[in-house]
């Protein structure tokens, strides 16, 4: 639980009409073990679970004093937890060593994944290695693609990648693909989800997974007497923000995630869920949906393949309804401008889906006092991203 | 009493325009109960075969509404019960509310609502909806549900059950599951009415079935026999034919 008596989801798996189970019926009897599991995870589990984020992880990650940067925005101080400087690259590895941790208690031997821009994927694959599991990763066509060294990363680690054709080509059709492969297989299969979505108990187990980033910032800031004036992360299906987010709820920062407004949300071409969607169902859960009026779920757009998606974790939908987060748009370009602001000021280049968060704390940041603190969550670094960068932006000889 | 055969089709699909003839081809050669499927963007319960048909019926534009519209048109001229097939959110595309949805269907005609990827935990203000205006929720059941959910599922059964016959998505396969009596002998113990489904696609696995089962659906394997058809006379006759040929050998056994 958190702070100031924020205690969600309720005992059938909502965050008020968000979340619930909408599966078919066979996955309901594995959705109840599975429950049951995590709820009855003892400190052993949770042992076992930091000692191997301490020891294989690296963690804790830095919460890095960008001083440049807020001397360059001219307002608030900013921070930046690094979770780029996490094993694999991005905060995706905190969740997937939950997880598989709890396959394990399960008996269950054959793990299966989505992808987006893959790097859940390379997390993924890294746990199977580490237990020695068959790993699967489903992954749509394009993002084979635009992501083909972390397909690459997957393979070495000894993953299967199984690209998807069908539909949007991108995260959303992998993601079904996995719940068509999981449904098939559920008697010897875990399903590693690697975002706050899906039916419950995952939204809030994957939260919880990745709330280890909000706790180390607390203490992290309590170390140097500073207190948080506002919190910004990138929004996808929401996982790093909310794993940021959860532990500062009634802390008194201002919580701020960023979605992918591709080309502009005012064109039909972005991944904005809560900015442009409405209440909807897909993939398990309710929450804020790209759809059009007769119920269909629209294509969404971004040039980040992790944040190409059109639905958002439930609990963010509860969230913003509650006014206890805020969400707003940035656009392909000006995430680009985020890129290269932070590798040019800071000497750190972001993930394509971070540098959505970066261009908007800068922004903020302006706008703020110098008494004030901004924490960015970093989730990733842009390694993966360079054939993307290389193409858009140009640089002098 | 005859066994239950009940065709899925999903509407719209191949042609917008032989819909209606389509489902009188079913309706003439012995379906008793006819599944309307709504094509929906994101069919996670649907292997290959329905997810394609699914994606043809929605790039040649069957909306929610649209099969609405030619249902009111024709209803008055099928005998057979019509199931509305849906994946929750075109669903809840009909109305501002659930009970609204309800009221639309209930006057449109249609018997009953299954919805694939509704668990019944999370189905009930729907159940309660259609019980208002006196329709019927088809629960599904799985190879996976233990007794204790058998004793849950019960008495949400007003019309029938749909028994899923494998663990996995829907689709034609070559002969039906292993394994399979004994699963139903459990459902019988707790359930007077269902029927099976996923994975039939002959005479012989409806014949099968239809002993041990209230009925039998037939969804992938009459898909594969409009895919291909270049006519509305070809597509009627390959679903009129089909459908006859499940009637004769059900009713034969």
């Amino acid at each position: 639980m958190s702070g100031q008596g924020y205690n969600q989801p309720d005992e059938t798996g909502h965050f008020g009409k968000y979340g619930g189970q909408y599966v078919p019926e066979t996955l309901m009897p594995v959705l109840g073990e599975l429950e049951e599991m995590y709820k009855a995870l003892d400190d052993d589990f949770w042992q076992e679970y930091h000692h191997i984020l301490r020891q294989y992880v690296g963690r804790p990650t830095p919460l890095y004093d960008a001083q440049r940067w807020s001397e360059a925005a001219g307002g608030a101080r900013i921070l930046i937890k690094r979770e780029d400087l996490n094993h694999t690259g991005a905060h995706k590895i905190n969740n997937t060593i939950g997880q598989i941790l709890l396959a394990r208690k399960m008996g269950k031997n054959r793990i299966i994944a989505e992808t987006g821009a893959g790097q859940h994927g390379v997390a993924t694959a890294t746990v199977c290695a580490l237990f020695d599991l068959p790993c699967i990763v489903y992954m749509g066509e394009e993002d084979v693609e635009r992501q083909a060294l972390n397909v690459y990363r997957m393979k070495l680690l000894g993953a299967e990648v199984r690209p998807v054709g069908s539909g949007s080509r991108t995260l959303k059709d992998a993601t079904s693909e996995a719940i068509r492969d999981w449904v098939t297989n559920v008697h010897d299969t875990f399903y590693i989800i690697g975002s706050v979505v899906g039916p419950h108990p995952y939204p809030a187990m994957v939260r919880d997974f990745q709330k280890v980033i909000g706790e180390e910032t607390l203490r992290q800031l309590d170390e140097i007497g500073a207190k948080a004036d506002a919190v910004v992360a990138c929004v996808g299906g929401g996982s790093n923000a909310m794993g940021i987010f959860y532990p500062f709820i009634g802390k008194g920062a201002r919580l701020i995630g960023t979605e992918a407004a591709g080309h502009g949300v005012e064109t039909n071409q972005h991944a904005a869920s809560i900015s442009k969607g409405k209440a909807g169902v897909l993939h398990g859960s309710m929450s804020y949906l790209l759809q059009d009026t007769g119920g269909q779920v629209t294509l969404p757009h971004s040039i980040s393949a992790g944040l190409d998606y059109p639905g958002i974790g439930p609990e963010h939908a509860y969230l913003r309804d509650q006014g206890i987060a805020e969400f707003v748009p940035v656009t392909d370009e000006e995430s680009l401008e985020g890129v290269q602001l932070l590798s040019r000021l800071e000497g750190i280049i972001p993930a394509l889906e971070s540098a959505h968060a970066v261009y908007h704390t800068n922004k903020l940041a302006a706008e703020m006092g110098k008494d004030q603190t901004i924490v960015l969550n970093l989730s990733g670094r842009g390694d993966k991203d360079m054939n993307t960068y290389m193409k858009h932006i140009k640089l002098g000889d | 009493m005859s066994k239950h055969l009940v065709p899925y089709l999903t509407a719209g699909f191949p042609k917008l325009e032989w819909f209606e003839d389509l489902v009188k081809a079913l309706d003439n050669n012995g379906a008793d109960f006819i599944e309307i499927g709504v094509p929906f963007s994101d069919p996670i319960a649907d292997g290959p075969t329905i997810q394609n048909s699914s994606q043809v019926a929605l790039d040649n534009g069957a909306s929610v509404q649209w099969i609405l519209d030619e249902v009111a048109r024709f209803r008055a001229d099928i005998r057979a019960e019509l199931i509305f097939f849906t994946y929750y959110n075109p669903l809840t595309a009909i109305a501002d509310d659930l009970d609204g949805v309800a009221q639309k269907l209930k006057d449109l005609g249609f018997h009953g609502v299954l919805v694939p990827d509704l668990s019944l935990e999370q189905a009930k203000p729907l159940i309660e909806a259609l019980q208002k205006v006196g329709m019927h929720y088809i629960p599904l059941i799985a190879p996976t549900t233990p007794e204790k959910r058998l004793e849950f599922i019960a008495p949400y059964t007003t019309s029938f059950a749909y028994g899923v016959s494998v663990t996995g998505v829907t689709g034609a396969r070559a002969g039906v599951s292993s394994g399979l009596d004994e699963y139903l002998a459990r459902v019988r113990r707790h359930l007077n009415q269902f029927v099976v489904g996923f994975g039939i696609s002959t005479p012989e696995d409806a014949a099968k079935i239809s002993k041990v089962a209230d009925g039998v659906v037939v969804g992938s394997a009459l898909i594969r026999k409009l895919e291909g058809t270049t006519t509305r006379e070809e597509a009627v006759k390959a679903a009129g034919d089909f459908i006859g040929s499940l009637r004769a050998a059900i009713d034969a056994t």
